[in-house]
């Protein structure tokens, strides 16, 4: 995906709190982001209380995450929130701003094709994890999430989109079906 | 730059191939393969070969999440090939001085055509098949199929494959037996039992009943020559070379028939024990185990021999049909065999076969089948060599014209 660099910029909640704007839209309230994002956590209790991994399309600027993670931290002993984020760029300024999240791992690519090359990532969606949407995030990045949603295993190693090497190839056959 | 030390590769995916690597890791072994020793081990092997010390870099390549992620309806085989080759790259991209592939075991097998290597040790896939050089190292792989295995074992077996092979304290062993058995008063008096930890108050019961040896602080391979091992608290273990006794059962109809069970076990055992040291080109060890066997209470080796040889002949005849039919051969005769439960014919057939470097057609042509007709004619000799040295009747059969 070889898309027009983002426009994406920081403003002043009234609340004082900063917002990421992207594209002329902001990702969270304008009012009160904490507000909003305390609302929206709560909205999403049955599914936190089922299980300890959540899937969040869309960082923000992670007081979604906050709120997310507040619930799960009461509901279990321990929690694991993965972010698929579509813009690199907001994931590094996020995380300039406001530093690594607790429990939470931000996962970000041009290309919604390179997130399946990511380990953490692959490790954390054998885990059966809720998935909760951002809607601003994805709104702003429709066409990225719903690639990344509509993905599916490949039926043959013809549909690969890069050919293994021969040898790798028996060599990989050959692992995945010895005792 | 290539680094000038010598870098060797050990594949060690799972259990086996771990404990089997660390049990050759030694002296003699780092003189005769000096320089820096890598793994490549399973995720449940990890922790163990760091403890070990023994290798200067550990790479996991973590199967069971690689064939989750292959199978999985949405991250797919795309994905989790991604995940092998990005692990195993690095180590794909050097040239090594050995390879080690010491159980056989499949999972490692099938990595073994992505290296490079001056010289493989065991079981390799090539263009037409997969091959096994070194013959105890097939037998280790095959002994698995045949529910044989076990670790000590295995550990003489891949010592011989290495030129590493020190059969002291088996000589030792059966001295000790031999001279045991030979004191014994009474049938009872002549099953030795070994312990490993501390019987408490049941030591003086099994003290008074059979011969017991202490072996802590001997050698592991010591386990392999007693009838069976002592254990306190820990359930009745059937595995073939080294079954155990649980030390804790006071009820004595019990223990009766599980001593009876040792003991026809142990005959067994001897007998694939003289085979063994044969195939080690040691006859007089072989000579020694055949005179132990000789030494076993008249009635459980007359019941054990009668035994062996109806499933001798059922195998004879299974081996004579293979023999009439045209290539190409199923080693059906093998495959029956095995599936015989563990024993001196599975054992016999098994050595046999290991010293046809093709993994997957040991029986191939004529020559094969022949070959493994004759060691069922040696197993026959054996077995009528016992009854006459016991004085025992040997029962009519045809084995001796049929083989």
């Amino acid at each position: 995906m070889n898309a027009a660099p983002p426009l994406l910029t920081i403003t002043e909640a009234k609340s004082k709190e900063l917002v990421p704007v992207l594209r002329g839209r902001p990702l969270h309230s304008l009012h009160n982001p904490r507000r909003e994002a305390e609302v929206f956590a709560n909205n999403h209790l049955a599914q936190l209380n089922r299980v300890p991994y959540a899937l969040v399309l869309g960082l923000g600027f992670g007081y979604h995450l906050a709120e997310l993670s507040k619930i799960m931290r009461l509901k279990h002993k321990t929690f694991h929130i993965a972010v698929i984020e579509a813009i690199p760029e907001l994931a590094r300024l996020v995380e300039s701003y406001r530093g690594h999240l607790p429990g939470v791992e931000v996962y970000t690519a041009h290309d919604p094709n390179e997130l399946w090359r990511q380990q953490g990532l692959a490790k954390f969606l054998l885990m059966k994890p809720v998935v909760v949407t951002h809607p601003p995030s994805f709104e702003t990045s429709t066409p990225y999430y719903e690639t990344f949603l509509r993905h599916r295993a490949s039926s043959s190693v013809e549909t690969w989109s890069k050919q293994p090497d021969p040898i790798w190839a028996r060599a990989f056959a050959e692992f995945k079906h010895a005792e | 730059m290539q680094s000038e030390t010598p870098r060797h590769l050990h594949l060690m995916l799972n259990a086996q191939a771990m404990e089997l690597s660390l049990s050759v890791f030694g002296t003699a072994f780092c003189k005769k393969y000096p320089g820096e020793h890598i793994a490549l081990v399973g995720k449940n092997q990890e922790e163990s070969a760091r403890v070990s010390g023994f290798f200067q870099e550990i790479h996991v390549l973590d199967s069971y999440f690689i064939r989750q992620c292959a199978t999985h309806p949405i991250i797919g085989d795309e994905s989790a090939f991604h995940f092998f080759q990005k692990t195993l790259e690095p180590l794909v991209a050097q040239r090594w001085n050995s390879l080690f592939n010491l159980s056989g075991h499949t999972t490692n097998t099938a990595l073994t055509p992505l290296f490079s290597a001056t010289r493989i040790v065991g079981t390799r896939h090539v263009e037409d098949g997969t091959r096994c050089p070194e013959p105890q190292l097939k037998l280790i792989a095959q002994l698995t199929q045949a529910k044989m295995s076990n670790p000590l074992l295995e550990r003489l077996l891949a010592h011989k494959a290495l030129g590493q092979l020190d059969l002291s304290v088996a000589e030792q062993w059966i001295t000790r037996m031999a001279d045991l058995r030979q004191r014994a008063t009474d049938p009872l008096k002549a099953v030795v039992l070994g312990y490993t930890d501390d019987l408490g108050t049941q030591k003086g019961l099994y003290d008074h009943l059979f011969t017991l040896v202490d072996l802590r602080g001997e050698e592991a391979e010591s386990s392999l020559y007693v009838d069976a091992v002592l254990r306190s608290g820990i359930a009745n273990h059937d595995e073939y070379f080294t079954p155990t006794i649980n030390a804790r059962e006071t009820d004595y109809g019990d223990l009766e028939t599980r001593i009876g069970e040792v003991l026809h076990c142990a005959v067994g055992k001897w007998i694939c024990f003289s085979f063994l040291f044969d195939s080690l080109g040691n006859a007089r060890l072989a000579l020694a185990a055949e005179k132990i066997v000789s030494r076993f209470p008249h009635d459980i080796l007359r019941d054990y021999l009668n035994g062996e040889l109806g499933r001798l002949k059922e195998t004879a005849k299974a081996l004579l049909e293979e023999m009439r039919r045209p290539a190409p051969y199923t080693g059906k005769t093998l495959i029956a065999a095995w599936r015989g439960g563990p024993g001196p014919i599975p054992f016999a057939c098994t050595l046999e076969t290991s010293l046809h470097s093709d993994v997957e057609k040991s029986i191939s042509n004529e020559q094969d089948l022949k070959a493994l007709k004759n060691r069922l004619k040696q197993l026959n000799q054996f077995y009528e060599r016992c009854y006459r040295a016991t004085a025992l009747e040997i029962p009519k059969t045809d084995l001796a014209l049929t083989l």
